[in-house]
């Protein structure tokens, strides 16, 4: 088989693309670990860090309650819930700029994040469930999951209208957006403060209760809805072209949109249920990965993927060193604001249109 | 042999009004097209129709003798691609990447080097492969079009559709375009339709010409039946002589009105510039029009 120079060059452009990925990945990785000995406010020392660590690798305890609690039952799923959650959100926004065509597009300007909100607002405050499990965070997801999934029904119909363009569908989302948070507030005005209390921590996001049980579902939702909406990437790259284009060249727009939207919304739902919404990421960690590798989304999932991976556990980080216990999803906007203007100022205007 | 069928064709995108009416058309055999009409006419939603992106409200369109909506999507693509008129803005890709896109009704398993093979030569037609790793959204508007151009003709259709395939390209780039469609209908066999605004362009290339008004066919046939003083004045409303040129109808519009206007502006080109690449003097034209010799100082 001879190559042409092109082809070549494409060829290791692709691998070099894909490369930087996996570095990324990896370095989120890295930092994970790290991040288990990362523990300001626990006064742990890394040696001890260390040794709860090995004595748990090895298969047996480190004997001292407390430090296998916090170091094993705490910081190690903590670490691998950042990995998966930051990864998963970050997915989630680029699934739905791309299939949207809007770069503003996210799990929150699409109102899927809210009305997760709402059901997890119905549930606390006036014990409603959709599906009654008994259980309090399987009832607080499986209402996340249902009503998120509401937004996505919306908008996928809507999309769906002849006269509908990518962005009457976005502020369409809007809209559903503010009526859902109407709802919430609604439901706040009567309710007892420790439920707003506790609706307040779960709307900016935190990792504090990630635990062995629960990062299992949030682990396996992302890993198989990254694997499905990775299958589709090339006839969504093709998507991005417009509908019109992409019908012509044999892809069946409706169903794409229909299964990539779909999945997304249940990942994101499910992240959402567990660790509250945390802001920003759906949206930045795209648009970085899109400065570092373009807009086809063969390369552009598996690095936004990365990189959001990367910006949660480093934010995450940032947190355990604060005294008091600080919420991620401040931390993830705090920094994320900044950094993403500065981003959109420094002369990025190739990657977007 | 390659075949288009349409019956009774219409379209709207509400019931009471109709973009378009009762079309019944018939293309047989390797040929180049053109679609002409005035704007909104609904040449482009004829397209549409044809590439079944959108659904007709009555009638219906046959390729092959097979309606285009029992078609597999893949399969119709290996049929039938279109090349639009704008790109659409979005998140950009790289000029190949855009261009693979077309690839994508032949896709397999591990066919990036057959489908590289087929995009490299459909770039080099398009006069695109310097731009291959070039950002889509950094290209100027002809770029865009040879671009969109070549990811047609990479799509390797039997029936290729486009939408003003010569719009924002510069006279050299449209003979260009124009000529290579021609040649993929002759020697690769295959039908070319085409929407032009250009009259003139479209009767020196096109083996039959489609004249649309108001959502139906005025005129189809030859060049010759078709652009005539006549049914011009009806569908543009505008005057115009047609001549004979190299054996195809020419057409130069007339308007006496503005036949002998004088030059109300002032054109003014600083003397010792032109000079210093010209060597000599020029003319300039003054106020009212009058023509004065400046010399150099």
């Amino acid at each position: 088989m001879e190559m042409s120079a092109l082809e070549s060059l494409y060829r290791s452009t692709s691998n070099r693309k894909l490369t930087l990925s996996v570095c990324i990945l990896a370095v989120a990785v890295a930092v994970a670990f790290l991040s288990i000995f990362v523990n300001h406010f626990t006064g742990l020392s890394f040696s001890v860090s260390w040794d709860v660590l090995t004595a748990h690798l090895g298969g047996h305890d480190y004997g001292v309650y407390y430090y296998d609690l916090i170091v094993w039952d705490y910081f190690v799923p903590r670490a691998i819930m950042a990995v998966f959650v930051g990864a998963g959100l970050a997915v989630g926004g680029v699934v739905m700029q791309s299939m949207l065509r809007n770069p503003i597009a996210d799990p929150y300007t699409t109102g899927v994040a809210s009305g997760a909100s709402f059901g997890v607002a119905l549930y606390l405050m006036l014990g409603f469930a959709l599906i009654p499990t008994g259980n309090y965070a399987l009832s607080i997801t499986t209402n996340a999951i249902l009503f998120a999934l509401i937004p996505t029904a919306a908008i996928v119909l809507i999309s769906r209208r002849k006269n509908m363009t990518p962005t009457t569908t976005i502020l369409a989302g809007v809209a559903v957006m503010y009526v859902f948070r109407a709802g919430t507030s609604i439901m706040t005005l009567s309710a007892d403060p420790d439920a707003v209390e506790q609706l307040y921590m779960w709307n900016v996001g935190t990792l504090v209760d990630a635990r062995w049980d629960n990062i299992w579902i949030v682990a396996g939702v992302t890993a198989v809805s990254t694997a499905v909406v990775l299958s589709l990437s090339r006839y969504m790259s093709i998507m991005t072209a417009g509908d019109k284009s992409a019908k012509s060249m044999g892809v069946r727009t409706k169903v794409v949109r229909t299964v990539a939207l779909i999945t997304v919304a249940v990942m994101t739902a499910t992240i959402v249920g567990y660790v509250g919404t945390i802001g920003f990421m759906g949206l930045i960690a795209p648009h970085v990965a899109r400065i570092l590798v373009g807009s086809n989304l063969k390369y552009l999932i598996p690095c936004s993927a990365a990189c959001g991976a990367l910006i949660l556990i480093a934010c995450d980080c940032v947190t355990k060193f604060m005294v008091s216990s600080v919420p991620v999803g401040v931390i993830t906007s705090v920094i994320g604001g900044p950094l993403f203007i500065i981003l959109l100022i420094r002369g990025a205007k190739k990657v977007w249109y | 042999m390659t075949e288009v069928e349409i019956s009774d064709l219409s379209f709207g995108y509400t019931k009471d009004s109709l973009i378009l009416k009762d079309i019944c058309l018939s293309l047989k055999g390797p040929q180049l097209v053109s679609v002409i009409g005035p704007n909104g006419v609904g040449k482009s939603t004829l397209i549409h129709c044809i590439d079944n992106i959108l659904s007709p409200t009555g009638g219906q369109v046959s390729v092959d003798g097979v309606p285009v909506t029992e078609y597999r999507p893949k399969d119709f693509a290996k049929k039938v691609g279109y090349v639009p008129y704008t790109s659409g803005d979005s998140f950009p890709m790289t000029v190949v990447d855009t261009v693979l896109m077309g690839r994508n009704p032949h896709h397999k398993w591990k066919s990036l080097h057959d489908d590289m093979v087929v995009v490299e030569e459909a770039m080099r037609m398009m006069d695109v492969s310097d731009l291959a790793m070039r950002q889509f959204n950094e290209l100027s508007a002809g770029q865009h079009q040879r671009v969109m151009l070549a990811r047609g003709i990479a799509q390797e259709p039997e029936i290729l559709l486009l939408d003003e395939p010569t719009a924002n390209l510069d006279i050299r780039h449209q003979m260009d375009v124009i000529r290579l469609l021609k040649t993929l209908s002759v020697e690769k066999g295959i039908m070319v339709i085409m929407i032009s605004h250009d009259l003139n362009l479209a009767a020196k290339y096109s083996d039959n010409i489609v004249m649309m008004s108001e959502g139906t066919i005025y005129a189809a046939g030859t060049p010759e039946e078709v652009i005539t003083a006549g049914n011009i004045k009806h569908v543009y409303d505008v005057d115009s002589e047609v001549i004979v040129k190299e054996g195809r109808p020419f057409m130069v519009p007339q308007d006496p009105e503005f036949a002998a206007g004088e030059a109300t502006g002032v054109l003014y080109v600083p003397v010792h510039r032109w000079r210093a690449r010209h060597g000599r003097s020029v003319s300039c034209r003054g106020p009212g029009g009058a023509v004065r010799e400046v010399h150099p100082p």
